[in-house]
């Protein structure tokens, strides 16, 4: 061996020339190449000198590619030395080599080089392993962090809720490391921890002089323009944004506000918990990604977003084209958050991003803007009506149920919408339109759209004109009961219907219930309407029986009515000034009414059942409760959700879900009711699985009560007719 | 008739530790470990499998995963007739960076199969992906499937799904 041979040798390196088919191993006695290369089958001629090309390729398939970059190098005079990377060979025993390639020309001759790392590897591969354990730890604290956090949040409130006490939470969390922060609606701090002087680098007395709140939303206020809003409506929040510290160190904080609530509906406290994330930030931006995309539901987040409108904004509107932007914001989320947990409100949420972005054109902008809050931007539209659709597209496809836990759900989404038109426009001000309209849709009874309108700007809240117009509207009794026939199919002659109210609304027309019940139930107007329509219902019902035409009236009854104290008193009232029988009678009341004091609503409603008067449990299957939770309720009907018969013809949870209701109904002698019947299949579908009722268009829209005495003799006939038809 | 065997370049990419070299083992030599060795550069396995009476051998180019440190070396993905993109289901910042590898894809192999693995589906709880990142990869042209290398579900599946996009299952000749 020559010398320079012996330094190659010692370097790890096999050098090999380049001739022809042919690659000569300049280290001719390389022992651990030779060794590898006899461990692959590769033949050497005897020398041990010369490999041909092919063998060599078939030994190492990583060269073989490799060499299409090392022939560009050798071609090209002058050209700098390619490496191929790493990669790695196991030989015949199992052993693993670290191996790389150069190709470089020493004097115009092709040179191929093949360094062994395998004794300087595991040093190398400790780095890299260290950094990406160290990335992965990242990524699962950023992720738990963000779920404690909200828990803590969560817990807190519940805790005042329920002790009414600050002082209790201040024990509590006193060494806790998320800062937490409890103050009036006025900024004025209750309690802090010491994780927030912590963060704030100031002592207590410092901080109870600034206020906390005030800067916390003016510093965020940039990004999250709709904070301020969002929290002195009662609702829940949560965001990252940048803090000035005493220090003057700004710090990077992720904050979440809670109001807590009196029972009046008052916001009594906001509880804040922050977090330091500045060291989860600096690794991210280090790393270059500015993530750009929300963590659950990886559409586009707000950043994202504001860059994006911008863009929109200075590139200029051309055409004849304008621009919808719908704002997003789901009703109820936090309860549902807080009843099933984080893990499936952020299921929740990512199933509504998905459908969004379904209920959507491909060219549409989708954004996450945190919380449960999205926007769309609807580009290239020609008529407003275009937005219409698309906002009942995705008040639509947001309410399909959806299953958590075993659990089905259907989430309802209030919608703002509005439109420019103009060539610029200033992306703050149709963010803030849209936003106040989705406000004015929330607080018109939420499950609804609504475009901007200026008037919203003004300071009447549009709920209040809508109050005001209800109580008017009780006064003048601009109500209507119409009556939705149920057919039998299990052999009843009876014949049903469910009243259904509507409001005669002398600028806007017959409105549905959904327009006005929500404004109705959170102002309390709900409890004279109820009581209308019961007197109303039980009056139509009397004068048909004193025509003989027998008839079983369903009444719908809110949790709000059921829980006043005088409900009962009223509804024995009502019966008796009216005779109608109280067997005629029927009450439908939701989940919801069972919600809280469930021994109570119990024991009340056994004393209505004493009287006569039969229970349908309505809405089944989207509220929060499960099957086996039926077996304690005292109701003598079910009636299946609407969402579940629509689904009977596109998915099979549906039909599953129905199946098992039907079956655990008749298990229990409780006689089932579908609701929202529209085509003959879904009917098909549940005459065989013995449905016992069927409400919906395919045989009756709800019908004035003119209509209704004209159908009368019709309705028994089908009811006669179904019952021969029933399947055995 | 004897059928001749062909050979026939498969690449694993995605971000790092999200189970590629996991899955390479599982489907080559039905192994899985707990311990994460986070692979450097470049190891090829082989593993045949018969293809409507042919012999087609894998040749499964296991690569580095990416990260801050490491991009994609375009030319690893040379001749490769199929690619299998592996994301990882408990971590969504994969998404995100299968979305950019992706592209990737586009420029150096346009036209060649992408089939997306959602891996470690066996971790449920920590289940993070929902059906719009699934949409999302699907609008890019990839179609995407489910596995975990450590129970093994429908790993056999992706490679079998892959031979087949890559026309040799189907009977469809290449394309010269
Ligand atoms: N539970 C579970 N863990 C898995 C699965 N696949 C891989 N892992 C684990 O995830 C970690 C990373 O797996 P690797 O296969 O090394 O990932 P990789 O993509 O090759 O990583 P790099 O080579 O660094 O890019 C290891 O700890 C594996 O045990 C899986 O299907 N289920
Ligand atoms: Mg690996």
């Amino acid at each position: 061996m020559s010398i320079l041979e012996g330094i190659i040798e010692e370097l790890g390196v096999a050098a090999l020339v380049k001739d022809g088919a042919y690659f000569r191993l300049v280290n001719a006695q390389s022992g651990w190449f030779r060794d590898l290369l006899a461990s692959l089958s590769c033949p050497v001629q005897e020398d041990g000198s010369i490999v041909d090309s092919e063998s060599l390729c078939h030994a190492f398939p990583f060269i073989e590619n490799f060499l299409i970059d090392a022939e560009a190098a050798w071609g090209e005079s002058g050209a700098k030395t390619v490496r191929s990377g790493i990669w790695t060979e196991t030989d015949k025993s199992g052993c693993e080599h670290q191996l790389e390639a150069k190709a470089c020309s020493v004097n115009g001759v092709p040179v191929l080089l093949i360094e062994n790392h395998t004794t300087t590897f595991s040093e190398h591969h400790g780095v890299y392993q260290k950094a990406r354990d160290i990335a992965l730890l990242n990524e699962k604290l950023v992720s738990e962090l963000n779920q404690r956090q909200r828990e803590l949040q969560s817990e807190i409130e519940r805790y005042i809720l329920q002790e009414a006490s600050i002082k209790g939470v201040a024990e509590s969390v006193k060494g806790h490391t998320s800062a937490v922060m409890i103050c009036q609606p006025n900024g004025q701090i209750e309690m802090i921890n010491k994780a927030l002087i912590d963060i704030y680098q100031m002592d207590d007395v410092d901080l109870k002089r600034v206020s906390l709140l005030d800067q916390w939303v003016s510093e965020a206020e940039a990004q999250y323009p709709e904070l301020k809003r969002v929290i002195e409506n009662g609702s829940y929040w949560e965001g990252e944004f940048e803090s000035k510290s005493g220090s003057g160190v700004d710090r990077w904080v992720r904050l979440t506000i809670g109001p807590v609530k009196e029972q009046d509906g008052q916001i009594s406290h906001y509880v804040c918990v922050a977090n330091d994330i500045s060291e989860f930030r600096s690794l991210d931006t280090s790393s270059g990604s500015d993530g750009g995309y929300d963590f659950t539901t990886h559409l586009p987040n707000r950043r994202h977003f504001w860059r994006h409108i911008n863009a929109v904004a200075e590139g200029g509107l051309t055409g004849d084209f304008g621009l919808g932007l719908m704002y997003i914001d789901l009703d109820y989320f936090k309860r549902v958050n807080d009843d099933l947990g984080h893990q499936a409100g952020d299921f929740l949420l990512s199933a509504v991003a998905s459908r969004i972005s379904r209920s959507v054109k491909h060219h549409d902008f989708v954004a996450h803007l945190g919380g449960d809050e999205f926007v769309v931007l609807v580009r290239y539209i020609e008529e407003v009506s275009q937005l219409d659709i698309v906002a009942d597209r995705l008040l639509e496809s947001i309410h399909e149920p959806l299953f958590v836990n075993g659990q089905s759900i259907s989430m309802s989404a209030s919608i703002g919408i509005t439109i420019n038109v103009e060539s610029s426009f200033d992306p703050a001000l149709l963010v803030r339109q849209a936003d106040l309209a989705m406000y004015a849709a929330k607080e018109l009874g939420k499950g609804q759209s609504r475009f901007y309108d200026p008037a919203m700007e003004c300071n009447i809240p549009h709920k209040l004109q809508r109050e005001r117009e209800l109580i008017d509207a009780i006064d003048r009794q601009e109500f209507v009961l119409h009556l939705q026939p149920q057919i039998s199919i299990s052999g009843e002659e009876e014949v049903r219907v469910e009243a259904l109210i509507r409001w005669q609304h002398p600028d806007h027309g017959l409105l549905p219930p959904a327009d006005f019940i929500g404004i109705a139930e959170e102002s309390g107007l709900i409890i004279p309407m109820g009581s209308w329509v019961l007197r109303q219902a039980c009056g139509i019902g009397a004068d048909l029986l004193s025509e003989s035409k027998k008839i079983c009236i369903a009444v719908n009854i809110s949790a709000k009515q059921l829980r006043h104290p005088d409900f009962y008193k009223t509804l024995t009232n009502i019966l008796s000034e009216t005779s109608f029988p109280a067997s005629q009678l029927e009450l439908e009341i939701t989940e919801s009414c069972f919600l809280e004091d469930l021994n109570a609503v119990i024991l009340l409603i056994e004393k209505i059942r004493k009287l006569g008067v039969t229970i349908a449990l309505d809405d089944f299957g989207t509220g929060f409760s499960s099957l086996n939770y039926l077996r304690q309720l005292p109701v003598d009907y079910l009636k299946i959700d609407r969402s579940f018969i629509q689904g009977l013809e596109i998915d099979r949870e549906s039909q599953a879900i129905t199946s098992s209701v039907i079956s655990l109904a008749s298990e229990l002698n409780i006689d089932v009711i579908a609701e929202g019947v529209e085509t003959e299949a879904q009917f098909d579908f549940l005459r065989c699985r013995q449905v016992n009722f069927v409400q919906g268009f395919l045989f009756y829209r709800p019908l004035s009560l003119s209509a209704l005495l004209k159908s009368y003799g019709q309705i028994k006939l089908l009811n006669d007719e179904n019952k021969f038809n029933k399947p055995q | 008739m004897v059928g001749k065997v062909i050979a026939k370049k498969v690449c694993m990419v995605g971000p790092f530790a999200v189970g590629k070299t996991s899955l390479v083992r599982r489907f080559v030599d039905s192994i899985f470990s707990d311990t994460y060795l986070t692979t450097i550069g470049v190891k090829i396995s082989k593993k045949p499998v018969a293809v409507n009476g042919d012999q087609v051998q894998l040749m499964i180019w296991d690569i580095e995963g990416v990260d801050v440190f490491t991009e994609l070396k375009p030319s690893y993905l040379r001749g490769a007739s199929g690619v299998l993109l592996i994301l990882d289901g408990t971590r969504p910042k994969s998404v995100e960076m299968a979305a950019e590898l992706s592209n990737v894809l586009g420029e150096q192999l346009p036209g060649v199969p992408v089939v997306g693995l959602l891996n470690k589906c066996d971790l449920m709880y920590e289940w993070k992906l929902g059906e719009s990142d699934i949409e999302g990869l699907e609008a890019l042209g990839i179609s995407v499937i489910k596995t975990s290398a450590k129970t093994g579900r429908n790993v056999e599946l992706a490679f079998e799904l892959m031979v087949n996009k890559m026309g040799l299952g189907s009977g469809v000749p290449e394309s010269p």
